[in-house]
């Protein structure tokens, strides 16, 4: 089972951890920079410092304890692949890919970014593009020597916009959404946290970005991981899987889920009860 | 007799009384091609086999088909769909309510021998709710006489029921003995995630992991529909002792105004399916209605 939680720091998530890190205040969003950047050196990771804005250079000078040779300042519109305004999900994943390959192959244990990726996010179309990129990203990451801390500014964003990206990372800062959905294993994908009435909104439109992504019709969702989940986020679910003409197995610990499910009578969605993780 | 439910009840007092009110409602039926499906206990049960000149064309369902007023309501919601889609014209139902002199609890039925008037009325069945007076309290006598509107006399005829009205009965809710002590957790205006963590914090130690999660789910379904369609403030008790937890959910407003709340998943009424839900599962749930608001009250583990 791949590591996930909401975490207070960005220290510690070695060799590698996907963080979504939805932020107000940018000394907030600087000292976890700082802090994945340390472990990276550590690791024997290639840096990338990626943001928008003339003073990347200068914050990642400001940073104390950081090497500033050696690593990487990019823009986003540098960092990732753009199709228009919004980002090419498929051709960004490939670009990192091999950069990961470069990477590795210049004598590096892998690629840790840190990203402000605010300014590819700031639009609803954005967002759906770089939800995309974010689910297909992390499918890589579960595998290959890369991650990322993804920063979103809530101070240019709204809390339901960030929210839509967060979501997207195993490990998340506190506050910043309920749930998870990121790559484990064989499964399509893991769901962990909590499912309410104040996410399922959000839930719903991350699956709508995501599920036609996947080319398999008969999905494993493991949701070991998961400690709630209601009735909401169930039909939901339900209701995109039958948008998309796919059905899914939900594994997990939450007892209630399997019960609610067999009351509910879902037409594409199955819950299986397991033990706790 | 005109389709729509046609809801009976009827009194005895020894299993001599009980034959002749039970065997000729039962053979009227399966001698007219009508599906019979009663739910006794295994004494009954066994006293209607030998009773009935062809018990094998009754569907015996059992006293476990009586677990709570909304899951009964359900399960006997699918019995008649499963029926009709067989053709058969009518369903007769008989089965004894829980109720405390038959070893049950009465806390809720009042609410389902009024209902019932209402959920099953789109369907063709004909329901005898025959009570032992020698067993049953006062006010049970009263609830059953005030919400029949059709009485099955010892001769076996079906007559109108004079004392029957439409009015709600007013449930009687008995205290459980931990509300009169401080209560281990008391939040104000709790988030559906605070509503949560109360509850695993105090019924952790003390419930099976099932009851648990159907406790934790009740009290954010309840927490939930407080925030969105009662009045603030709002507020969690949670009392525990080794076996039982009980959740108080509270708002200052007047509680759901459709009387089915709960009984039926009202999908129209927002937090109407999250109500119903909650009663299908294994705790107690009460709804409290008083001046000062209205409470969701949740019992998981043993009540006695």
């Amino acid at each position: 089972m791949r590591a996930h939680g909401v975490v207070d720091s960005a220290a510690g998530l070695r060799p590698f951890g996907h963080l979504g890190w939805a932020y107000r205040d940018r000394a907030d969003f600087l000292a976890r920079a700082r802090e994945y950047i340390i472990d990276g050196v550590a690791e024997g990771q290639w840096i990338e410092f990626v943001g928008d804005g003339d003073t990347l250079r200068d914050e990642l000078v400001s940073l104390s304890g950081v090497p500033t040779s050696d690593i990487g300042v990019a823009t986003v519109a540098e960092f990732y692949e753009f199709a228009g305004d919004v980002v090419d999900p498929v051709a960004s994943v490939d670009k990192q890919v091999r950069a990961v390959e470069t990477a590795v192959d210049a004598g590096y244990t892998g690629v840790r970014a840190v990203v402000d990726a605010t300014a590819a996010a700031l639009t609803p179309e954005q967002r759906a593009a770089f939800a995309r990129f974010e689910y297909l990203i992390d499918q890589k990451m579960s595998s290959l020597p890369i991650s990322t801390v993804c920063g979103y500014d809530l101070g240019r964003m709204d809390k339901t916009a960030t929210t839509e990206l967060v979501c997207l990372h195993p490990f998340t800062n506190p506050g910043s959404s309920l749930f998870r959905i990121y790559a484990d294993g064989p499964s399509e994908f893991a769901l962990s946290g909590e499912l309410d009435a104040s996410c399922v909104a959000v839930f719903a439109t991350t699956l709508r970005r995501t599920l036609p992504l996947s080319a398999a019709r008969d999905l494993r969702i493991d949701g070991r991981g998961l400690v709630f989940i209601d009735h909401r986020a169930l039909a939901r679910l339900d209701a995109v899987l039958g948008e998309v003409g796919a059905t899914a197995v939900l594994s997990t610990s939450c007892l209630v889920a399997a019960r609610l499910s067999d009351i509910m009578t879902l037409r594409n969605l199955r819950v299986d009860p397991v033990g706790e993780a | 007799m005109t389709a729509g439910h046609h809801h009976t009840a009827g009194f005895y007092a020894s299993d001599a009384e009980f034959r002749a009110l039970i065997v000729p409602f039962v053979e009227e039926g399966t001698a007219a091609g009508e599906a019979v499906v009663l739910g006794y206990d295994e004494r009954k049960s066994a006293l209607l086999r030998t009773w009935l000149s062809e018990p094998d064309a009754v569907v015996f369902v059992g006293p476990g088909h009586y677990s709570t007023p909304a899951r009964t309501i359900a399960d006997y919601r699918r019995l008649f769909e499963h029926h009709l889609a067989r053709g058969v014209t009518r369903i007769r139902i008989a089965g004894d309510v829980p109720h405390e002199g038959n070893g049950g609890r009465f806390a809720g039925w009042d609410r389902y021998e009024w209902a019932v008037n209402t959920v099953w009325s789109a369907y063709p069945v004909l329901s005898a709710c025959l009570y032992d007076a020698t067993l049953i309290s006062p006010y049970v006598r009263e609830v059953v006489e005030r919400t029949h509107p059709l009485l099955l006399s010892p001769a076996g005829v079906i007559e109108a029921n004079a004392r029957y009205t439409q009015a709600h009965p007013t449930p009687v809710i008995a205290a459980d003995p931990l509300e009169s002590t401080p209560p281990l957790i008391d939040l104000t205006n709790p988030s559906p995630v605070q509503a949560r963590r109360a509850v695993e914090q105090a019924a952790r130690p003390h419930l099976p992991a099932q009851i648990l999660d159907d406790l934790v789910f009740g009290a954010s379904e309840a927490a939930t529909n407080a925030i969105i369609h009662g009045r603030p403030p709002t507020s969690i008790r949670i009392w525990s002792t080794p076996g039982r937890v009980v959740v108080h959910v509270t708002d200052t407003g007047s509680g759901p105004r459709n009387p089915l709340a709960g009984l039926m998943p009202v999908v129209k009424e927002a937090g109407g399916l999250g109500l119903w839900l909650t009663h299908q599962l294994d705790i107690d749930v009460a709804l409290i209605t008083t001046p000062h608001g209205f409470t969701i009250r949740l019992r998981g583990g043993k009540l006695d």
